[in-house]
């Protein structure tokens, strides 16, 4: 009788986690296959459905959002690239050689604590007078500084979960540092590469707040199409919901794929064991 | 080690030094010089020096406070519940339950939807015409206007921020939880400890490290909020929901002026460093940095 009663309060626990957490996203994906009339007519329920929303958002010549979703693909892929590049010497240096004591690795955690904004508005006139302002280079340089953080840190940790020995018996055989951590180092990274590489591709593709700022009509990015699609279609509602599906999709099966190393990356490594 | 080898370390870290020099450090000093000049959106070439006009003009004015206290009153609440609510649900998930992977992957998803899309997500369900929180809320006989004022819209805005950020909680205390060691637990059980006790005295001490770091993560990034408030309420009615990051934002680009807005900034900066600071000092004292 206990475990009944148990075994009920479970389920409800259980279906109100998923009815608080899941209804957002099921519910903007069922609206983004509804027909515009039935959406206006409140019509609930009832058979109307098609794939009219998408093929709009997508190739309607008045609508930027191919654009918007070319300049994600491209600034989320050029900046994931960069950062892995610049990033994984410089975890190296601080997992093996403590390089710049502690100051230097709590100077690169606070820029991911700090608040964004605080170096938007100079970023902004810099990027006006260098007129790098609504390029895909000056959204492209300024993602790849505010990315160096998760990625280092995250390939630190990974890094140090190597034991030092294979190393050190490379030095002994006479490879520079530098070669070790190519040869050595870097192929034995691969899952800590690959887990950084994602939640990097997640952060760049859901940043809205620079994109907002530094972009105007050429290098505009997904979110802030969708964005303007509430204010300027207010009531294509079917559309709204398409852009945004289309715009979560490739972040949420990215979280999925990589749930192992989600502790780990959303902390920046500070949480060990997990 | 020689200091030519100290020399060669250095070069590992060189094109993360430069990168963080010019795009971080740079505009921060940038920013001080942008403050004390009247710098507008049509002359960031040739301002003139004003001294601490900014300053005085950002203390004066009721907004900058105003959207200060809404900052720190947003982050204070939905931190509060989203640590309660993400506890609850990792203690809870800590136990045989049937598609338990499934279930939490489940729960995850809303930590994988970009902010904005997330505010515009919900501001389609919660919408009056199309909405499906409405419609219900309509046939059950409830009339509830989710932006009409300040206290609808602030409840609309903490139940988004919930949704979206609890999993994050959840899902670092879960794993938390789930790496702890089994023995005390297994022992307190033989002694006869209840639920109760076993939670309060035996796992939450063991997930105080864990829980400071996600305290830590979660106070900031709440301090920071842009995204979702702005796509939903752009920080109305009024300025009611406006965040220091809406505020600083709206000074920069809809009234076009940055010595103001950099002046602000420069404020912003002190009161995040302070809390950062006090922030390092306690990772530091963890070993966590």
């Amino acid at each position: 009788m206990n475990s009944l009663v148990e075994k009920l309060i479970s389920a409800i626990i259980t279906a109100i986690l998923i009815i608080f957490f899941g209804f957002p996203v099921g519910f903007v994906i069922w609206t983004s296959f509804r027909d515009y009339g039935a959406i206006l007519a409140g019509q609930f329920f009832g058979f109307h459905y098609s794939l009219t929303n998408y093929f709009n958002v997508l190739f309607n010549p008045g609508y930027a959002f191919t654009k918007g979703l070319i300049n994600s693909i491209i600034v989320t892929i050029a900046t994931t690239g960069l950062v892995l590049l610049v990033s994984f010497p410089a975890a190296y240096a601080l997992a093996r050689f403590r390089i710049g004591g502690g100051s230097l690795s709590s100077y690169i955690f606070s820029i991911r604590l700090l608040p964004p904004i605080i170096f938007a508005v100079p970023l902004l006139v810099l990027l006006y007078m260098l007129q790098l302002h609504d390029t895909l280079l000056g959204l492209t340089i300024v993602y790849l500084a505010f990315n160096i953080p998760l990625a280092v840190f995250l390939l630190r940790s990974f890094i140090m979960e190597i034991p030092i020995e294979i190393e050190e018996a490379a030095i002994v055989d006479g490879c520079s540092k530098f070669r070790v951590m190519l040869y050595v180092t870097l192929p034995l990274s691969k899952p800590g590469l690959i887990a950084t590489s994602i939640l990097t591709f997640i952060m760049v593709w859901a940043e809205y707040l620079f994109a907002l700022l530094f972009t105007l009509k050429n290098a505009v990015t997904i979110n802030v199409v969708a964005s303007q699609f509430v204010t300027q279609h207010t009531i294509r509602y079917g559309e709204i919901a398409a852009a945004v599906t289309i715009g979560m999709l490739p972040t949420v099966v990215f979280l999925t794929l990589i749930q192992k190393y989600l502790v780990k990356g959303l902390t920046l490594g500070a949480v060990r064991g997990a | 080690m020689t200091s030519r080898e100290g020399i060669v370390n250095w070069i590992f870290i060189t094109p993360v030094m430069i990168i963080l020099l010019g795009v971080t450090i740079f505009p921060l000093l940038f920013a001080y010089y942008m403050s004390a000049h009247d710098m507008t959106m049509v002359n960031f070439w040739h301002p003139n020096f004003v001294g601490l006009e900014n300053y005085l003009e950002i203390i004066t004015t009721t907004d900058f406070w105003s959207s200060l206290r809404f900052s720190l009153f947003f982050m204070v609440i939905v931190t509060t519940i989203e640590t309660l609510l993400g506890l609850f649900m990792a203690v809870y998930f800590d136990r045989p339950l049937k598609g338990k992977r499934f279930l939490i992957s489940f729960i995850l998803i809303p930590l994988g939807i970009a902010p904005a899309l997330f505010g515009i997500m919900m501001k389609l369900m919660l919408n009056e015409f199309v909405g499906i929180v409405p419609f219900i809320l309509r046939h059950l006989g409830v009339t509830f206007h989710f932006f009409k004022d300040f206290t609808s819209s602030l409840i609309t805005l903490i139940w988004v921020d919930v949704i979206q950020w609890t999993p994050f909680i959840f899902i670092v205390l879960y794993a938390a939880i789930q790496a702890l060691p089994r023995e005390p637990i297994e022992a307190a059980i033989v002694d006869g400890a209840s639920k109760w006790q076993l939670f309060r005295y035996i796992t939450l001490p063991m997930l105080k490290r864990t829980l400071i770091i996600v305290l830590i993560f979660r106070m900031m990034d709440a301090l920071k909020t842009f995204d979702t408030i702005y796509v939903m309420t752009g920080g109305g009615p009024g300025i009611s929901t406006t965040t220091l990051s809406i505020y600083i934002f709206k000074l920069a680009l809809i009234r076009g002026d940055f010595g103001l807005a950099a002046a602000a900034t420069i404020l912003f900066l002190y009161l995040a460093t302070v809390a950062i600071s006090f922030a390092l000092k306690r990772m530091r004292r963890e070993g966590i940095i």
